[in-house]
């Protein structure tokens, strides 16, 4: 049979994204197909370079144009470009270099504690191990901890006009944190509106260059802090950790309402220190109350991603500046946070899809509007 | 979650909105200023209107419209008023009945 792009578009529709619940062909992926005799190529142009099923996809493709004749088949990957692109009238009023990162996530919890701060740079490397670029913001202004984790004792470059480039740290990911401002002796002692200003410069202010994501770790709480940066970046989700006993539930039930309220899409909750495994016997204990983040979530109707365990071992990485996801890649633990990782790419990716068309950083002269009826 | 898919203005100079969920809709400026919902405006506990309505020109201009996170505008208006957010739930229902 004679190999054409019809016959090879309609046969490639068989390839399911499991998660948009679309075909490759109708999601628009398949894209710049060449056919040269029975040699056959084709970009897939995924939604994000961190898709988790992409070497799936790639199997199920070679194994389809095969099957209609074609003795080489050649895929090759590439990611779509960013988000909100199309809006060419906004712009935001103020230099922000926050434009060229593909999705801003936030990780919060209600309670401090909770090893938000640990989730970040685990998921942070989970992310780009799978090959994206990823920068981390700590917005804990009062109580950075983003330089131990990875072990950075740098000052971050700032540029003549104010603006901040990020340190890169290990597995390549891009961090600025105030920690990196300030005597890590000397507390940050500063009324909200100050806070809330250096929030804005660290996030409109550094030069984060392309980023397919933006992890933002958040204070504990609900408050001055946590308001300013809902307000001022368009967050594509947030992830809330929390840990399994009730005192903490009580705590993260406020922080996906406040979510809620600000219209920010939750991805998922991640319970840590869900259980202890013991470096002597390898044997699981609950230390608390079993099923606390399987309860919230479906209480909130939003997914568990992931039960992160307490391992001694892992949990130095933290202190050691390296972390658990990189140093022990075979830990039960580090394999949580790479599902949790994984489930978030795929859970964006649905937001991303259901939120088509919707506008969603916009800044207009109401004078320059086009005139429309209603 | 309602969400804006285009901002436009209306021949006779209304703000207009088109949804997620398809509606379509315009506010007057005027009555977009008289029902900022900031604290200069309305107080924050009792909810009383503290704005004086007579104290707003007629002929108030909308400047600028952008978004704030994912849930709501901001409004500029010519009268130097750019205090209010206004969250989108409540801007589908300002622009329901025009």
């Amino acid at each position: 049979m004679q190999l054409n792009e019809q016959t090879i578009m309609s046969a490639l529709r068989a390839v399911q994204d499991p998660d948009l619940h679309k075909n490759i062909v109708e999601l628009n992926f398949v894209q710049n197909l060449k056919i040269d005799g029975d040699k056959v190529s084709f970009d897939l142009r995924l939604t994000t370079p961190a898709c988790p099923i992409r070497d799936q996809f790639k199997d199920q493709c070679i194994a389809i144009v095969k099957s209609l004749g074609a003795s080489e088949v050649n895929v090759t990957f590439t990611a779509q470009g960013r988000v909100g692109d199309n809006n060419s009238a906004a712009q935001a009023p103020k230099v922000s270099y926050l434009g060229e990162v593909a999705h801003v996530v936030a990780v919060a919890s209600g309670k401090g504690g909770v090893g938000k701060s640990t989730v970040t740079a685990n998921l942070a490397m989970a992310l780009s191990l799978s090959g994206a670029r990823v920068g981390i913001l700590d917005a804990d202004i009062y109580g950075p901890s983003m330089g131990l984790m990875f072990g950075i004792d740098k000052a971050p470059e700032v540029f003549e006009d104010n603006t901040i480039a990020p340190v890169e740290a290990k597995g390549g990911i891009s961090i600025v944190s105030m920690c990196m401002f300030a005597d890590s002796d000397k507390a940050t002692i500063w009324r909200g509106p100050m806070v809330s200003q250096m929030i804005q410069h660290f996030i409109h202010h550094v030069r984060w260059g392309k980023l397919d994501y933006l992890l933002v770790d958040f204070p504990p709480g609900t408050g001055d802090i946590q308001l300013t940066l809902t307000q001022n970046c368009p967050m594509a989700g947030a992830v809330v950790v929390t840990t399994p006993q009730e005192v903490a539930l009580a705590d993260c039930r406020k922080g996906l309402a406040m979510f809620d309220s600000v219209g920010v899409p939750v991805v998922g909750v991640v319970e840590n220190m869900s259980y202890f495994i013991c470096d002597g016997c390898g044997k699981h204990h609950n230390i608390f109350r079993e099923g606390g983040g399987e309860r919230i979530a479906k209480s909130w109707g939003v997914p568990l991603i992931a039960k992160v365990p307490l391992e001694p071992a892992v949990a130095d990485c933290g202190d050691q500046g390296v972390p658990a996801v990189l140093r022990y890649p075979n830990s039960e633990s580090a394999k949580a946070f790479m599902r949790a990782a994984d489930a978030m790419v795929r859970t964006l990716a649905v937001f991303h899809s259901e939120g088509d068309g919707v506008l969603k950083n916009f800044n207009y002269n109401f004078a320059e509007l086009p005139e429309e009826d209603v | 979650m309602i969400q804006p898919k285009k901002v436009f203005r209306t021949r006779d100079g209304r703000l207009g909105f088109e949804w997620n969920d398809g509606a379509r809709g315009a506010c007057g400026i005027r009555e977009l200023r008289l029902a900022c919902p900031c604290a200069l405006c309305v107080d924050e506990h009792t909810g009383e209107k503290l704005l004086d309505e007579s104290t707003v020109p007629a002929d108030i201009k909308l400047e600028r419209v952008q978004s704030i996170g994912r849930y709501a505008a901001g409004l500029t208006f010519s009268d130097g008023h750019n205090s209010g957010i206004y969250p989108y739930d409540k801007l589908r229902e300002l622009t329901k009945n025009a």
